[in-house]
């Protein structure tokens, strides 16, 4: 069993920043809907609001991390100019270019958007602390930000999962 | 500094920060889709955004978009602190900004202004 330096970087990018960026989305979107007043005390207010800058913060931190290993250590590896990098592969063959034209091309742009996202929603809950729970309208657009930023990424992880088992970094 | 009163009576914190936040996302978005277009657009501005020549112009259209994104959260933020503007609204119009940078950086889109 051995992974080399390609498969690791495309780990970390994939099932470490990745990975993490799902797991603080599902508790953070969790955190978003249940903190109304009706559904908590306020002694648990406290906690949840904890919680919720903790799952907002690390999808912010790992959508960062996703998208900046995954330009600047492998991306240079799919894009190479030798003939067996991923993108030669697949421009190679009239029928898995279109993996590159569209897949790829929207792969790698719409992921910049996701942190960006991701932060804005971060900086709500950071910024309005336990008072978001006093203040919908600004729980649901950092809610609201929130799913979108996970929906951009899901393009572009859904993509990479392609792409790779077609044309995997190696 | 403006302040929000919520339906419970309790004053809460002013939305001046968020709608701030909220502005500059939206304009870094687009920005960021309109170097995507310029790529297309001109060999030169291709050659621009080259920051790294391992990454190509992913490089300069992400940096320069973050960087664009930075800069008008930093101005807006001063702006928003001293004036009130309605959280729904602004975040209305975020989502329309987004939605057009998201639109540019649709390969079907801006491939279309490939020289």
């Amino acid at each position: 069993m051995h992974l080399d330096g390609r498969e690791i970087g495309a780990l970390i990018h994939g099932m470490g920043f990745g990975a993490l960026f799902l797991l603080a989305f599902s508790g953070a979107l969790a955190g978003f809907y249940s903190l109304r007043p009706e559904l908590v005390t306020a002694l648990g207010v406290q906690e949840r609001v904890k919680r919720l800058k903790v799952g907002v913060v690390a999808m912010a931190v790992a959508a960062w991390g996703t998208v900046i290993t995954g330009t600047y250590i492998i991306y240079p590896w799919y894009r190479a100019k030798s003939a067996d990098s991923p993108k030669s592969i697949l421009l190679a063959d009239e029928s898995t270019a279109g993996w590159h034209d569209f897949g790829m091309e929207w792969k790698e742009h719409i992921a910049w958007i996701s942190p960006m996202l991701a932060t804005v929603s971060a900086f709500v809950v950071l910024y309005y602390g336990v008072d978001l729970i006093k203040n919908d309208r600004a729980r649901k657009i950092a809610m609201w930000l929130l799913i979108l930023a996970f929906a951009t990424a899901a393009v572009a992880g859904l993509f990479g999962a392609l792409i790779t088992k077609i044309a995997p970094v190696k | 500094m403006t302040t929000n009163r919520e339906n419970s009576g309790s004053i809460t914190k002013s939305d001046g920060p968020v709608v701030a936040a909220l502005f500059a996302m939206g304009i870094g978005v687009v920005a960021y889709g309109i170097f995507v277009i310029l790529a297309e657009v001109s060999a030169s501005f291709k050659t621009f955004e080259t920051l790294s020549e391992d990454v190509g112009p992913l490089s300069g259209k992400t940096t320069y978009g973050v960087i664009v994104w930075l800069v008008a959260w930093v101005i807006l933020r001063s702006v928003f602190s001293r004036k009130s503007y309605d959280l729904q609204k602004a975040y209305k119009w975020s989502m329309v900004f987004v939605g057009t940078g998201i639109l540019f950086t649709f390969p079907i889109f801006f491939q279309a202004f490939a020289k």
